[in-house]
Parts: structure tokens; C-alpha cells; sequence
């Protein structure tokens, strides 16, 4: 089975970015949500395109870290963007 | 029993006052970066016999003991902030040079008495209560009404209050400082940490920090939710963060003045 891709993006949310960190607001919830670094590194691949593996394994360059140490950070960012309902579809 | 009445614009909130000709001249005097105005009040507001404040006819609620003129300024306040058109935070704003400093709080947290301390060391008074950004430009429009001090804060700046009052309304000349009368830029977000401390001391923080802070602090943002979120990111962009530890407010006012222009 092929492994689920993480997002899109939810449409509609208003996003900014403050020298590197983005705050997005979900006008559905009203929340307004702060991502450390690493979630802001997921979000922006949050496209639909990529799995959980690619994620992991793009931020791990990024990062010059291993994937196994990467792979923690990157399941609880997408756990938050997912709780949030920042994504219009979550892994399995 | 002389008796006066005066209408005051506070922001586009046209109010008119009636009273004892003392008292109205207290407030004449406090608020009196705000022009008097002619056109039809919103609101009127009535200094009666004893502690009674009207405003529209109506006794204006308030604990026992607080001073007729506290009571008009928290109830006034309240229709300023809930009038406005700008982005407002719970803040205190100094500025000098056309940038402005603000101190994001909750009530008690002392953000009056840095705002007090920040006037008696040469700064310009712009408000002890909100940020106010315009969505237009982001730019600060100045809410300088009187500031509110309790005794301790008093105190602290040098000025005592009055015996029978709970509070003292100090005005920017009475801590020997202007009222600023430009529209400055936010340039600092300065988060107050008040502790035992030998030496008052500013540490950086994260720029992003700002958007969190402001929106967390803002009296409005529900108004404008997306808007709101998109003006504080623009301003952001060129705010700084800073954690301020101090213990002695003139000493954590003068360690602002180490901040880069």
C-alpha cells in the first residue's frame, strides 16, 4: 500500500512569517498557531506531495542530522498541523 | 455649587462632561491631550453627589472607595477601546525619535509604572494601556490618557497619591515628559519580568514572538481575526523582542536606553 502523502495545506488560513518562524490563524478553529523551526520546515512541505519518509528524509539533509534522530520532531509537527486542522488530510 | 460641562474627543469618542467645576477641571487637565469638541456627544457623563458617576443616566458600577474620576476614566477607557478602528493591545507605549516601545501586559503586571519610569528618563508618553496599530500603515496612534498609578507605582516614579484616593492619574508633564504627537513606528516589543535581580538586564527573544505576544494581548483581534493576524505580521517583520529582568523600574527603564536606534 502506498504510504499516505501529508496535506495539502488547508486553504483559507492567513500565514506569516517572521524572520524564518511562520504563525498561521485557521479562521474555522480561531486559533492562531506558532511553529518552532522544524514545524515551520514541515509545514512549507505540506504540500500533498510528500510522505512522511520524504519529509524526514528532506529535513535530515536540511538539518545535516540522522533521520532516525529527525524523525520524532517531524511526526509531532505534523500531529500539531493535523490537530489544528492546518491540513486537510493526515497520515494514517 | 459651581458647575461645568466640557465635551472632550478621545479618539473619535465624543463625550460630554458635566459636574463640579472642580472636578471637571480635573479632568480637563488630565485628559487634556484630547481637544474639546462641539459636535454631538455619543455619550455624557454626570459627576453627581458623592461617588455617583452617570453615564447616560445610568450610575456607573465600581467598588466602594474609588474615586469619582477613576470611575469615569476605566468607563471611558472601556468605550475608547471598544470604538476603536485600530488593532488595540493591552500595552503600555513609550516612543523617542519616531519609534515606539511597547510593554505588552495584563493589568498588575506592571507595564504603567515602566511606561511612568520610561517619562521621568526622557522618553515621550503615547499610552499606559494600548497599543494602538493602524491597519492602514501599522504605525502607532498615540492613546496618551492619563496614567493610571497605583501608590506603590507612584511611589516608585516619584509622585505620591493623593490621600483618599486609590489611584493617582498622572499626566505626562507631572513626570516631567512630553506627549508624543506623531505616529510612530513599533521598532520593540519589550516582555517585563519583574524579579530580585542586582542589575536590570534586556535579552533578545525571537521576532516571531511579537505576532504571539500582540495577538495573545489584543483587546480586538476577534473583530478582524485575519486581518488582524496579517498586520501583525507586517509589523513584526521589523519589531525586535526582548525579555526585560529588573527590579527597580527607573533601573529597567534606563537599561531600554542600551536598545539600538
Amino acid at each position: 500500500m502506498e504510504a499516505p502523502r501529508i496535506g495539502p495545506q488547508r486553504p483559507g488560513t492567513t500565514v506569516v512569517e517572521v524572520d524564518g518562524r511562520v504563525s498561521i490563524y485557521n479562521p474555522e478553529t480561531q486559533q492562531l498557531v506558532s511553529l518552532n523551526d522544524t514545524a515551520t520546515a514541515v509545514w512549507s512541505l505540506s504540500t500533498g506531495e510528500f510522505t512522511l519518509d520524504q519529509i524526514v528524509s528532506s529535513l535530515a539533509r536540511t538539518y545535516a542530522a540522522s533521520g532516525e534522530d529527525i524523525r520524532p520532531d517531524v511526526i509531532g509537527a505534523v500531529a500539531l498541523l493535523s490537530e489544528c486542522g492546518l491540513l486537510t488530510s493526515a497520515p494514517e | 455649587m459651581d458647575a461645568t460641562r466640557i465635551q472632550l474627543d478621545v479618539l473619535g469618542t465624543l463625550v460630554a462632561l458635566s459636574g463640579p467645576t472642580a472636578i471637571v477641571d480635573r479632568v480637563r487637565h488630565a485628559w487634556q491631550p484630547f481637544p474639546e469638541h462641539a459636535g454631538t456627544p455619543a455619550h455624557s457623563y454626570e459627576f453627581a453627589a458623592g461617588s455617583t458617576v452617570r453615564r447616560d443616566g445610568s450610575p456607573i458600577e465600581a467598588e466602594a472607595g474609588v474615586d469619582q474620576i477613576l470611575r469615569f476614566a476605566t468607563d471611558l477607557n472601556q468605550l475608547v477601546l471598544a470604538g476603536t478602528s485600530c488593532f488595540a493591545v493591552h500595552a503600555g507605549v513609550v516612543a523617542r525619535n519616531g519609534r515606539a516601545l511597547a510593554f505588552p501586559a495584563a493589568s498588575g503586571t506592571g507595564k504603567s509604572t515602566m511606561t511612568a519610569a520610561c517619562l521621568r528618563l526622557g522618553w515621550e508618553y503615547v499610552s499606559d494601556e494600548a497599543l494602538l496599530l493602524d491597519f492602514d500603515d501599522g504605525l502607532v496612534r498615540p492613546y496618551p490618557r492619563p496614567l493610571a498609578l497605583s501608590p506603590w507605582s507612584a511611589e516608585a516614579v516619584g509622585l505620591q497619591v493623593p490621600p483618599g484616593q486609590t489611584e493617582l492619574l498622572a499626566t505626562a508633564a507631572d513626570l516631567g515628559a512630553e506627549v508624543c504627537t506623531d505616529r510612530p513606528a513599533l521598532t520593540d516589543v519589550v516582555l517585563l519580568t519583574r524579579g530580585k535581580v542586582a542589575s536590570a538586564s534586556l535579552s533578545p527573544r525571537h521576532s516571531a514572538e511579537a505576532v504571539q505576544t500582540l495577538l495573545s494581548m489584543s483587546f480586538n483581534h476577534y473583530r478582524w481575526p485575519a486581518d488582524s493576524v496579517s498586520m501583525v505580521g507586517r509589523v513584526a517583520q521589523d519589531v525586535r523582542v526582548h525579555v526585560l529582568l529588573y527590579d527597580d523600574p527607573l533601573a529597567g527603564a534606563a537599561a531600554l536606553d542600551d536598545l539600538p536606534s
